[in-house]
């Protein structure tokens, strides 16, 4: 590994930056940063039953590379928590042929990591092979369920790339897909910088369409002036690697890449690189590919989480004398200038400081590079050696400006990028891979952006288990740590559970100390690292959010003057189902019919209405692993439900049933024997409202009035009556009840016409209004000494008849 | 004994002396002279409890006890006493009059069916009793 000395140019760099920044440090001059305080909503029992059924997703794209040196690994994580997930991993080769790998079965919240060279040994491909290509995953979920890297090691030159693999596409991605541009439609926005004169770039452009295209791959210096162009066609499911070996006789240290190809957007997938195998620098190439998030937005802070500066933390065993310089690079690819105000955070003891620089303006189409030290030298932290926080104050949209950062040492050896990420409200964060083995270890950083106090579990997940991490953090803080510290400790967690010294692997997640779904302001950065093998890896994060959401219950129904208690369920990408009722922003599209308030729907009037529910939750989505450059997560926000339903009205009666009640003296019979011509029925009605649907309530009460079988008038309710338990003041829970005991028993037969009865029934609601349900007369007989024991009853609706 | 019994009920009609006949002295008069009851009645009779043993004696008052009637008269009392919490009054969910009603039905007949039926009420009302409020 060369050391090579600093470029002249850089001081020319630094005579510009100084220029344009002057340092000073600000603690109570930015605006006030709150953490969000919202309600946290309810978790619900694990169902697993979704609303959406389960279709075939595929994620594909990351780039693998093999050879002599090359060792390439794909890394899957099964983010649900509730169920197991079985993988079908499929390899392209650069020509495009496809080689299916076993399926690989992951558990709850598990990850598994396959060695593509393994793969290609047993379909008969010497591993050795200078081979590359791309990776597919299949599987079948309702929601995007995995999250896959394929990681690139060469520890011969201590080089190493790390590429996401790209999520399936939502339904109008899909759309837009099918939709072919004319060759060169397409453009894909990268830069490049050098860390050192022998940089060269790579490029790789891998076709997942059915037919080929071509691509035009262009790098420009921060002129404009285009230095090296290479077209290519690249065959169906192939991969074509362009190296930009031209950077090599560049004069300057930073530029523009450019990616024009024909086909759909989606169709390309493209990966690249910065290298050196000669010093061992390796780096990701940023690159834009148009997804373009959260455009609501117009000004964003992104987070570059734990830039070592200075002398190498001892704890971390790097080499005696190595000292790491921060770099951040940023290019505007919009037409307009956009300005960005960086400050850098670091803890002093337990405080968090800061020290806010002015602010500078990206010219379009420039790439920029920071120099941080030089920046951080005109603030209290000159001679510092520790990490800080370089956060970038962005005025323009998301998408706008491509960044990328991290830590070099002296050597360019060591490389520890760190990807900046949009600093935004959010529930949990998810790491999809961690490791432990094999000489590694994983350093988390995590910062508080709000100017208030936040309480975070950091939850490891491993095979068998997790291990639930508390982490308080003040204002504006920061905290590291390694997790081979977490293991090492073996300090029961809240729940008392321990981390096995066997668990080397797995994936983590960060949330609020309230659950998982309380939303939270935190930004995270982890970065898998090997001193050894001088090799650093960051893997995917993404942000949790919904999959799906509904109304319960759709359709409701509530009767007039009552209340029905509506669910607004939101399944979280771990397949945990929450109630947002509570916290939610309810509508009734019709007030004069319904209202509802937090999900209480009350009934106005006799009609029906939808009741609609908005959550601003994150949605959840894992396309910010790899087109969406710099990550801005959650991408989207919000959560909708709608559900429609009626207000009931009381209008008629329905017959459940008619049972004669059994010959006996006293109640709950029916006719005694010295009163034995007759009879004596337990009718049960059931009250329908104005559609002839069930109202299911228990607030109504059967009222009824007209003429008795004995001639007198009668209005009372027709419950309760004593001695006979079926009969109640009110209805049932299912708007059900029983008029009991109806009928005649009589010490003499009952001859024609016989005794009649009338009854208008009426449903005596909670506001007072009494709806009539029901109009008949009644007709009892027992004619002649031939029916003593006997009897028979008849109504005018003709829905009850019942002898004895 | 029996002597007793009628001195006593000659007391209760002196204090219903000036009682309106309202509808349960109407339903239980019905129910005693006709033998005809409706499911309906139970509303009115239900709620009565022990009181309705003291509108019985005041319409046995000046009448013979026939069969009939005894037969008629346990029906009003077992209905009464059908559920004590029904009972508006809470005195009147004691079977006090009821009771000493039924004794007298008892000693009125000689009638071994009439009888048993009267102890069956009896055991009725006393079963019903201890498990009220």
């Amino acid at each position: 590994m060369r050391h090579r000395s600093p470029l002249p140019s850089s001081v020319a760099l630094w005579a510009i930056a100084s220029v344009l920044f002057l340092s000073f440090e600000v603690m109570a001059q930015q605006p006030k940063v709150l953490a969000p305080h919202k309600p946290v909503p309810v978790r619900l029992p694990d169902t697993k039953t979704w609303d959406k059924p389960a279709v075939l997703h595929t994620v594909t794209g990351g780039l693998w590379m093999t050879d002599v040196n090359f060792k390439s690994f794909l890394h899957v994580t099964n983010n649900l928590a509730t169920d197991p997930l079985t993988v079908t991993p499929v390899l392209y080769l650069s020509n495009g042929h496809r080689l299916t790998l076993p399926e690989v079965k992951l558990s709850p919240s598990g990850t598994a990591v396959l060695s593509i060279n393994d793969a290609l040994q047993q379909q008969g491909i010497a591993p050795w092979s200078s081979l590359f290509g791309y990776v597919e995953v299949q599987y079948e979920w309702p929601w995007d369920a995995i999250c896959a890297t394929v990681r690139n090691t060469d520890v011969v030159h201590s080089l190493v790339f790390a590429f996401n693999l790209r999520p399936s596409l939502p339904a109008e991605a899909q759309d837009q897909k099918s939709m072919d541009s004319p060759s060169g439609a397409n453009i894909a926005e990268g830069m490049w910088w050098k860390q050192e004169s022998g940089v060269i770039g790579f490029v790789a452009l891998s076709n997942t369409e059915a037919h080929s295209v071509t691509a035009t791959v262009e790098a420009s210096d921060n002129e404009g002036k285009v230095f090296a162009k290479h077209t290519v066609k690249i065959s169906s499911h192939g991969t074509k690697m362009v190296h930009i070996q031209e950077m090599q006789g560049v004069e300057g240290l930073e530029g523009a890449i450019r990616v024009t190809y024909g086909g759909a957007r989606d169709g390309l997938v493209i990966n690249g690189g910065l290298e050196d195998p000669a010093t061992g620098y390796s780096a990701h190439l940023p690159l834009d590919v148009g997804f373009r998030p959260r455009q609501e937005l117009s000004r964003l802070s992104f987070a570059a989480l734990g830039l070592m500066v200075g002398a190498a933390d001892p704890m971390m065993r790097f080499p005696a004398g190595t000292t790491f310089t921060p770099y951040s690079v940023l290019r505007n690819i919009s037409d307009k200038p956009i300005a960005v105000t960086p400050a850098v955070y670091w803890m002093e003891g337990a405080t968090a400081r800061v020290a806010q620089l002015q602010k500078l303006i990206l010219t379009p189409s420039k790439t920029l590079r920071l120099d941080v030290s030089s920046l951080l030298a005109t603030t209290a932290l000159k001679n510092f050696n520790g990490s800080v926080n370089l956060v970038l104050d962005v005025e323009a949209k998301p998408g706008n400006v491509l960044m990328a950062s991290g830590s070099v040492d002296q050597k360019n050896t060591y490389v520890f990028e760190v990807i900046p990420q949009a600093t935004l409200e959010s529930i949990g964060k998810s790491l999809s891979y961690w490791s432990t083995a094999n000489g590694d270890d994983t350093m988390v950083t995590l910062w508080n952006p709000a100017d208030e106090a936040q309480d975070f579990v950091f939850t490891l997940l491993f095979a068998g288990g997790h291990y639930g991490f508390p982490v308080h953090l003040g204002p504006r803080a920061t905290h590291m740590f390694t997790l081979s510290e977490l293991i090492q400790n073996q300090i029961p967690d809240a729940e008392g559970n321990m981390i096995p010294p066997s668990v080397h692997e797995g994936s983590a997640e960060i949330s609020g100390a309230r659950g998982e779904a309380e939303a939270i302001l935190v930004a995270m950065e982890a970065g898998t690292y090997n001193v050894q093998k001088a090799t650093c890896n960051n893997y995917c994060t993404t942000c949790q959010g919904a999959v799906s959401s509904s109304v319960l219950a759709n359709p409701w129904a509530v009767p007039v003057a009552r209340t029905n208690q509506l669910q607004f369920i939101v399944v979280d990408n771990h397949g945990h189902g929450y109630d947002y009722a509570g916290s939610s922003d309810w509508s009734s599209t019709n007030t004069s019919v319904a209202t509802v308030n937090a999900g209480l729907v009350s009934g106005v009037s006799a009609g029906t209405a939808n009741m609609d529910a908005f959550v601003d939750v994150a949605d959840y989505t894992q396309r910010e692993c790899l087109v969406n450059e710099p990550p801005v997560c959650p991408v989207n926000t919000g959560q909708g439900g709608s559900g429609g339903g009626t207000v009931q009205m009381p209008t008629s009666l329905s017959v459940v049933n008619v049972t004669v009640l059994p010959d006996g003296p006293d109640p709950p019979d029916g006719c005694p024997g010295s009163a034995n011509y007759g009879i004596m029925i337990d009718i049960k009605y059931q009250v329908l409202d104005q559609h002839g649907s069930a109202i299911q309530s228990a607030a109504m009460t059967p009222h009824e009035k007209g003429i008795s079988f004995a001639g007198s008038g009668y209005d009372s309710n027709i419950g309760p009556q004593s001695g006979y338990p079926t009969s109640s003041a009110t209805t049932a829970a299912d708007g059900t009840f029983h008029d009991v005991p109806f009928g005649v028993c009589a010490t003499g037969p009952i001859s024609a016409p016989g005794r009649t009865r009338t009854q208008y029934i009426t449903i005596i609601m909670p506001d007072g209004s009494a709806p009539g349900v029901r109009n008949q007369t009644f007709n009892v007989l027992a004619p002649g000494s031939q029916s003593f024991g006997h009897g028979s009853i008849s109504n005018s609706i003709g829905d009850i008849s019942a002898q004895r | 004994m029996r002597a007793t019994l009628v001195i006593f009920f000659a007391l209760i009609l002196c204090t219903l002396g000036n009682a309106q006949a309202g509808d349960p002295e109407r339903v239980i008069r019905r129910i005693v002279d006709d033998g005809f009851l409706e499911g309906q009645d139970q509303k009115v009779i239900g709620p009565l409890g022990d009181a309705s043993a003291v509108l019985i004696t005041k319409i046995l008052s000046d009448r013979d006890l026939t069969s009939q009637t005894i037969n008629n008269v346990l029906v009003v009392l077992g209905r009464s006493f059908a559920d004590p919490t029904f009972v508006a009054i809470a005195s009147d969910r004691k079977p006090r009059t009821a009771l000493l009603l039924l004794r007298y039905l008892d000693i009125s007949t000689s009638d071994v069916g009439l009888k048993r039926r009267i102890a069956d009420t009896r055991k009725y009302i006393e079963a019903h009793q201890r498990a009220g409020p």
